[in-house]
């Protein structure tokens, strides 16, 4: 089990790795699983679609990575290359590697299973919603035993604050306990049987404490890597179905928290950079203020055209210049910066340039 | 009646509902409300925690728990809140600031008479002037040998406690362990100026627990006779295993042999995981836990048979707590030690790891040396990357560089740390402050090196245990002692074929759901009534 674990984990590094190829280096991959806040990383989810990859593997070390990657080369399914205007390294993947890409999809469904991941966008308020749940299933399963006596599954204070406030008065305690399971029961019938059962088996209250994932992967002999995939696509779905049937799920759309913090998938530092844009100070001067390098601020501000935060970017670029910059980009096929300054005969700023491909591949184009 | 004697077994009956006091307790508990210091030996599941849960409800001013690990707290806590407690609610780094706000307006406005809380937050100045306001009676310092440099845990933040302490208007003291040496007693005693007559020892010597070891020559060996044991043995146990890989590997086997109400527990896991393994276990959905030592700190199961230790423990402190959690029951229980020479280099392993060497420590020298400011700001990446150490070692070489004389003090900020440098020659400094580290190392090699030395000997194990413990073996008489003396392992065994709960055979959503919130079933019956009268 041990070993397919890390054959799976490889070949799921091979598919993102496949989509990279040639512009970026291997090590950037490992850099989008981990789910780093920074510019560059954040950046190229969407310039490159990695949604699936974003923090896929938050816990991965790099002694592990390292021997993806050697496992990788060692198969001759990524070979190395060089990078014409870079100094590093980038890489292909082989023909070899195409074919065993094929393979396992086939065997797994990979493509399938990643398509319903969204590590940036979902992954977050799935996790804090699958744990609200979880806590106000204990807790309303206890109120219909009538046995107040247990230990929340879900040890985070700002949850269990939140599932007590949702249970304070009688009418909402009423509504829970009469409504919940018709919800459930509703919202799982949805897939069939043996997810059905696999969720189901991760919930808890009286006479049922629920399984681990680990636990569950045992139970339907499935490699535990496979089957973290398959229920993160799950649970995203069962949420956006939460999500976008409000009126079919009263009582379920209560745990699905404000949106309002889209700012929070950029980092702390971007959001100081985007408090002084915001109150009109300039590039130059955010640089002298914050002590940090002018090349830092304009990295926040594409980070914050990616994610979809509201800012008047026309102080930088006009929209005539976006399309040009896109158009350009789209005769040669490519996402690098040089080719396209080059290409526009150096009338553009390498910020201008990147934040026209931002502004057109992100929320805010 | 000793007049405390009858108050405090007023509020045991009126506050928890018990009629009587578990050996030790009023020991511990009379003279601290005589207003003694007072230091508790008495091993896990004794009942240590009431004896600062209940003076808690009797003082005037709140009682303060420390607390190194942040699971225990959260743990007793909702323990407290399960049983009707609601005076109870801690206070450490898992909490935002809002909710850390919250919960000290709260303590000010005298909502809670227990805090539990961690060294570090106890370190704030805040926190320690809005404590004052609200009035300290009594601190307990929980897992106490943790302030030992002897001890087999010892733990730079805890070091500080006996000022803070101080500081917080003198309150009483009570330190409570599980474990503690006769040298580690004699070191928490002088910290908290704890008199002879004060310091509660109970034997660490569990009769009902028998001591069983094999020696084995390879893995292969190792895990034949664990499986073999795991056939015969009377359920539920824990295996503790030094690695996360072995625990993962073993479970993972066990699928493979045909046992499935096995599960691992480890500190890779995520806080819901390991809340839902500790849960089966006592729900008895689980036969056995695979561990590393990370499990059984709070846990609360009285009918555990067995403890076998796939890898010697790092001390005969930490095998002494495992077994322990055998039969609270006081029904028989039985450990065994699966004993391989080659494991004990695991343990120097991970020491290595727990240490910096002596290139960081020069490194780490050298990175403030040389600088003429008295207050320096060494940022976590510098130190990450300029003296390649982590946190945990970085804190350590702070605390030892504080006490060589590098340093004067050390403030934790956002991104790194302010120290203020004294002045000294690099190289002298860097020798003593290596000699220091060098030579609490060798107290971890030492603790090693005891229970090599406890496995080694040919004469009773029980026996040799007490007197680590500084305790004697006369007058207690032991059947199934010890390997040494003799074991009948059918005594251990299963009786009869354990009665598997019944799996699912039809799954059907409805009657799952219905089963776990049964309310709804009710409901639905009245509404289709009405729909088809």
């Amino acid at each position: 089990m041990e070993d397919q674990n890390f054959t799976i984990i490889s070949y799921v590094m091979l598919t993102g790795l496949a989509i990279v190829e040639r512009e970026r280096t291997v090590q950037s991959l490992y850099h989008m699983v981990r789910g780093r806040k920074a510019s560059q990383v954040l950046q190229d989810v969407h310039h490159f679609v990695l949604y699936p990859y974003y923090r896929l593997f938050p816990q991965l070390s790099r002694e592990s990575w390292d021997e993806i990657v050697k496992y990788l080369h060692d198969n001759k399914y990524i070979e190395e290359m060089n990078w014409t205007d870079h100094n590093k390294k980038s890489f292909y993947v082989t023909e070899k590697g195409r074919e065993k890409i094929k393979e396992v999809d086939n065997e797994h469904q990979l493509t399938y299973k990643l398509s319903l991941i969204d590590g940036l966008r979902f992954t977050p308020k799935v996790e804090r919603f699958r744990k609200h749940l979880h806590l106000v299933v204990q807790t309303v399963s206890h109120l219909l035993f009538e046995d107040m006596r247990f230990s929340p599954i879900i040890s985070h204070k700002d949850i269990q604050r939140t599932v007590k406030q949702l249970l304070a008065t009688p009418q909402a305690r009423k509504a829970w306990i009469t409504g919940l399971e018709r919800e459930l029961y509703q919202l799982l019938s949805i897939y069939s049987a043996d997810i059905q059962e696999q969720l189901f088996d991760q919930l808890t209250g009286v006479g049922q404490v629920g399984m681990t994932w680990q636990q569950l992967a045992y139970k339907n002999n499935m490699p535990l890597v496979l089957f973290q995939l398959s229920m993160t696509g799950i649970w995203t779905q069962v949420y956006k179905e939460v999500e976008e049937n409000h009126d079919k799920y009263p009582l379920l759309t209560m745990l699905i928290e404000d949106d309002s913090r889209a700012l929070l998938s950029v980092s702390t530092s971007t959001m100081e950079t985007y408090r002084l844009l915001q109150k009109g100070a300039d590039i130059q001067e955010i640089a002298v203020r914050r002590n940090i390098k002018s090349n830092t601020v304009e990295d926040h501000i594409i980070e914050i055209a990616l994610a979809g935060i509201p800012l008047d970017f026309s102080r930088w670029i006009t929209k005539g210049q976006i399309n040009e910059v896109n158009q350009v980009s789209k005769q040669y096929e490519t996402k690098r910066l040089r080719l396209i300054k080059d290409e526009l005969g150096n009338s553009y700023t390498y910020l201008q340039i990147r934040l026209a491909l931002a502004l057109k591949g992100g929320p805010n184009g | 009646m000793d007049k405390n004697l009858l108050v405090l077994s007023d509020a045991l009956q009126a506050k928890f509902g018990h009629t009587s006091f578990r050996e030790g307790q009023k020991e511990i508990m009379v003279p601290l409300l005589q207003g003694n210091h007072v230091l508790g030996i008495m091993s896990t599941g004794g009942g240590k925690s009431l004896t600062y849960q209940l003076p808690a409800y009797l003082f005037p001013g709140i009682t303060l728990v420390v607390s190194p690990l942040i699971s225990l707290m959260v743990d007793q806590v909702q323990k407290l809140q399960k049983h009707g407690h609601r005076y109870a609610t801690y206070l450490n780094s898992s909490l935002d600031r809002d909710e850390m706000r919250i919960v000290m307006e709260e303590v000010v406005a005298g909502v809670y008479q227990l805090l539990y809380i961690s060294p570090e937050k106890l370190m704030q100045p805040q926190v320690i002037s809005l404590l004052r306001k609200r009035g300290v009676s009594l601190v307990a310092i929980d897992e106490a040998h943790c302030i030992s440099q002897w001890g087999h845990d010892f733990r730079t933040d805890y070091l500080k406690l006996p000022d803070l302490v101080n500081s917080l208007g003198n309150p009483l003291v009570l330190a409570v362990t599980a474990t503690a040496t006769a040298e580690v007693q004699r070191e928490i005693g002088e910290l908290f100026q704890i008199l002879p007559e004060h310091q509660v020892r109970l034997t660490v010597n569990r009769p009902t627990i028998a001591i069983d070891v094999k020696w084995v020559k390879n893995d292969a060996e190792k895990q034949e006779i664990l499986f073999s044991q795991l056939k015969e043995l009377r359920m539920p146990g824990i295996v503790y295993c030094s690695t996360r890989q072995t625990v993962d590997k073993l479970v993972a086997k066990c699928h493979g042999e045909g046992l499935h109400r096995v599960s691992g527990f480890h500190g890779g896991m995520n806080p819901m995981e390991r809340i839902l393994i500790q849960e089966q276990f006592v729900q008895n959905q689980l036969d056995i836990i695979f561990a590393t030592n990370a499990f059984g700190m709070g846990i609360d199961k009285p009918d555990i048979r067995f403890v076998l230790h796939y890898h010697t423990p790092s001390s005969m402190e930490a095998y002494t707590q495992e077994i322990g959690r055998i039969g609270r029951d006081n029904q028989p229980g039985y450990a065994c030690l699966y004993y391989r020479e080659e494991d004990l280099l695991i343990h120097h392993r991970l020491f290595a790891q727990e240490y910096p060497t002596v290139e960081e420590v020069i490194r780490f020298i050298h990175l403030f040396a040389r600088n003429q400011e008295e207050f320096n700001t060494l940022t976590h990446e510098q130190l990450f990357e300029e003296v390649g150490v982590g946190e945990n070692v970085t804190r350590l070489l702070f605390y030892y560089a504080e006490k060589a004389g590098a340093i004067s003090s050390v403030h934790q900020l956002k991104n790194g740390y302010e120290i203020r440098k004294n002045v000294f020659q690099p190289e002298q400094m860097i020798e003593q402050l290596w000699g220091i580290i060098q030579q609490v190392k060798s107290q971890k090699y030492q603790k090693l090196k005891g229970i090599q030395d406890w496995l080694q000997g040919d004469s009773c194990l029980r026996g040799r245990m007490l007197t680590y413990f500084g305790e004697e073996m006369a007058g207690h008489h032991v059947v199934n002692c010890c390997v040494h003396c003799g074991i009948d392992p059918t005594m251990y065994e299963k009786k009869e074929m354990s009665v598997e709960i019944p799996t699912r055979l039809v799954w059907d959503l409805k009657t799952a759901l219905s089963q776990l919130l049964p309310g709804v079933t009710h409901y639905e019956k009245g509404e289709h009534h009405e729909d088809n009268p």
